[in-house]
């Protein structure tokens, strides 16, 4: 072991120094900054007025878009979240079999994670226009009525659903790594045993992959609370605030609405009950997760 | 050495007479931030604007920024938060009378001569201060496909406003437009509204465009002085529930989802898909002009009525930043700007209105800029558009009321249920009608 001297740690630190000046510029002093904003009435045109906890107090009490965005986002987060992780465990599950082109079909499903969300939301809003778009030319051949999907305040959350679940391709990897290294003694055990496939998937598949599933599942509602791209490139928040998710809300009322203090204060709150919801994800995982040789 | 010294000499002279040179040669440097709605390449039609101003200037040099439309907001909001605001620019309406209301926007009421300024119905004014003045006069009008009415023997719309439809007539001609697959209007037995391919009317249902049927009704956002909120009337919940009932009970408009993707107002009008629409004046030259070379024959009248006639004038102005470090140059490229020389081409284009009285001031120069092939035939342009624009135009509120775009949000915030037939007007009104107080309350200037 090399023996620490005042070169070494030097040497250390300067290797170091970029993440760390990442760190503290990029993170920890806009954090800084915010919660200070946070505390004014600063609109950007004039300069802020320190106000307390006030932003807060508003936001609890009077702020009408508050309740309903969260609301926004919660319905999308966990419609996105759930479906999402039932669909790319399908997919990986599928995947993981020996089927033809295995290779190619991975790359289909990993693709549109890739491709850029606004490239993406794009295309899906004409797939979605009502009269032209390809699935309500579906519908009309079956004779069913069209849909206005991203015009109807009750079918606007739902169809953006539908893209972020298409989007998994990520969530879909993960499990397919996790899905590999399920040992295959385990589930010759079962055979061995009589089990069929039910059971190999129930007893063996699923308990070890709860670490993955835990994974995806918090990762997947961290970054499905902070949906943004599609409520800023299709609908602006509507239609009636039917979209009006707690990103887009805080962009609004910010850098729209020259409420600064206001959206510094929204997005604190945000960001605490999304470590909240965190914590309590890992405070009962101990239940539900299986974890080799414990 | 004498000849050293006659050499140094004859450095430091030349050096003197470029240094002279540099600086009578040096301009006063000004920004003028605008946008692009579609394209990048309207930012290079813009750029030979301002290479006009600079080759007509020996002491000004206007350099542009320009930003998406989209963005146009948040990177103005930015730029004045980290107070690097450009000198001049144009600005979004509702956003104006905010800026005005932080100090950020010079006077422009001293740049123009009393008989070259722009009309007063295009001032936006804040505290008796004239802060900018719209790039272009627009209201808001009716078009229709007058083969549609030929085919159907009805009279044309109104075009003057003393004889505008009542809101009674306005919904009975439309019904005699409305048909459904079978051929049957909206009077007959067995119409089938499910099944609409034409529909007789659609009246704009933008947050900012439908209260002009309140005014008309003696109602609307707020009075014209911005000082007393009227969304809670009787009247502005009456209009509000008449534009509704087009689609809900008279059957003659498209729902409002329907509406959202519908193509744009020419083809909607060529296509039969509506047989009138309520929209504005700038429509002539962005939209309908498109669709002439394919035989769209189209009409403009004015807006049908509640109590009196009235529509709503905007534009978005050029304003001046106070903080410019070169005021002067900046309100002189203003007053540049909006010169109609400048901007010749959107007029005739049917685009813009001219903002100076002297091109409403006789028939000659009316016909200058209205007597074209985009514009529709002069006699009805005139009492449709243009007298009707003098004389019976008020200001959409965002021309006096600072943060009128958080109103918009607010009434549009629950305004599906209105239009889909969940609530009625006056129960969603009545909804959000103590935080409309409260928003008016904050912002009302006083």
């Amino acid at each position: 072991m090399t023996k620490r001297t005042p070169r070494t740690t030097l040497t250390a630190y300067l290797f170091l120094a970029p993440a760390l000046l990442g760190l503290f510029f990029l993170t920890i002093f806009p954090m800084l900054g915010v919660i200070g904003i946070s505390l004014t009435k600063w609109t950007g045109l004039e300069s802020p007025t320190y106000i307390g906890l006030d932003n807060y107090t508003e936001i609890f009490t009077s702020d009408f878009y508050f309740a309903r965005s969260v609301a926004a986002t919660l319905y999308f987060a966990l419609g996105a979240v759930i479906s999402g992780i039932i669909y790319s465990f399908t997919v990986a599950f599928m995947l993981n079999k020996k089927v033809p082109a295995r290779g190619f079909w991975r790359s289909v499903f990993f693709l549109p994670y890739i491709v850029p969300a606004i490239g993406t939301s794009i295309v899906w809003s004409w797939m979605y226009e009502a009269n032209f778009g390809v699935f309500n030319y579906v519908l009309r051949l079956l004779k069913i009525a069209k849909v206005q999907w991203l015009q109807d305040p009750r079918m606007a959350t739902p169809s953006i659903i539908v893209m972020a679940v298409w989007g998994c391709g990520s969530l879909i990897v993960i499990f397919l790594a996790g899905l590999q290294n399920v040992p295959r003694s385990y589930l010759e055990a079962v055979e061995i045993d009589g089990g069929n496939a039910w059971h190999k998937f129930r007893h063996i598949t699923i308990p070890l992959m709860t670490p993955i599933i835990f994974f995806n599942f918090l990762m997947s509602m961290i970054s499905n609370l902070q949906i943004f791209v599609p409520a800023y490139a299709l609908t602006q928040g509507g239609p009636s605030d039917a979209t009006l998710y707690m990103v887009y809300l805080i962009y609004r009322e910010g850098f729209m609405r020259n409420n600064f203090g206001h959206a510094s204060a929204l997005s604190l709150i945000f960001f605490v009950f999304i470590a909240i919801l965190t914590a309590l994800f890992f405070s009962t995982s101990r239940k539900w997760i299986f974890y080799e040789g414990e | 050495m004498f000849s050293k010294r006659l050499l140094l000499l004859v450095l430091v002279a030349a050096f003197a007479v470029l240094a002279i040179g540099h600086v009578a040669a040096q301009k006063t440097e000004i920004t003028y931030m605008a946008w692009y709605n579609t394209t990048q390449s309207e930012a290079a039609d813009i750029q030979a604007t301002l290479d006009k101003f600079n080759s007509s200037q020996a002491k000004i040099h206007v350099t542009m920024i320009v930003v998406s439309r989209a963005d146009y907001e948040t990177k103005l909001n930015t730029m004045a938060a980290g107070k690097q605001l450009p000198d001049t620019c144009i600005m979004a309406e509702p956003m104006t009378i905010r800026y005005a209301a932080a100090g950020l926007l010079a006077n422009m009421g001293d740049v123009y001569k009393p008989d070259e300024a722009p009309l007063k119905s295009l001032a936006f004014t804040y505290k008796g201060k004239v802060v900018g003045y719209s790039c272009a006069d627009e209201v808001l009008l009716l078009y229709y496909n007058r083969k549609m009415f030929d085919d159907a023997k009805l009279p044309y719309p109104p075009a003057t406003a003393d004889k505008a439809w009542t809101w009674k007539e306005f919904v009975s001609v439309a019904k005699k437009l409305t048909k459904d697959e079978n051929g049957k209007t909206a009077n007959d037995a067995g119409f089938d509204a499910n099944n609409i391919v034409t529909y007789g009317a659609d009246f704009n249902r933008l947050s900012w465009m439908w209260p002009v049927l309140a005014v008309s009704n003696g109602g609307g956002v707020m009075s014209p002085d911005g000082q007393k909120l009227l969304i809670g009337t009787p009247e502005t919940t009456e209009a509000l529930q008449a534009i509704a009932d087009l689609y809900l009970k008279d059957k003659v408009a498209p729902s409002v989802g329907d509406r959202g993707n519908m193509p744009s107002l020419d083809v909607t009008l060529l296509t039969g898909k509506v047989a009138m629409a309520t929209s504005g004046q700038w429509e002539i030259g962005v939209s309908l002009k498109n669709s002439l070379k394919d035989g769209l024959v189209y009409g403009v009248g004015v807006l049908p009525r509640m109590k009196k006639a009235v529509t709503y004038n905007t534009g978005g102005p050029f304003v001046a930043f106070a903080g410019s470090k070169n005021l002067a140059a900046a309100k002189q490229f203003v007053k540049w700007m909006s010169d109609e020389s400048n901007g010749w081409g959107l007029i005739t284009g049917g685009i813009w209105m001219p903002v100076s009285m002297k091109y409403y001031a006789t028939e000659k120069a009316m016909r200058e800029w209205a007597d074209n092939s985009i514009h529709p035939p002069f006699a009805e342009y005139k009492t449709a558009v243009i007298d009707y624009a003098m004389k019976n135009a008020v200001q959409v509120p965002w021309y006096y009321f600072p943060s009128y775009d958080k109103l918009n949000d607010l009434i549009d915030s629950g305004m599906a249920a209105v239009w889909n037939g969940t609530q009625t007007a006056s129960q969603y009104i009545s909804s959000i009608l103590p935080q409309a107080q409260k928003l008016f309350d904050e912002n009302r200037p006083r």
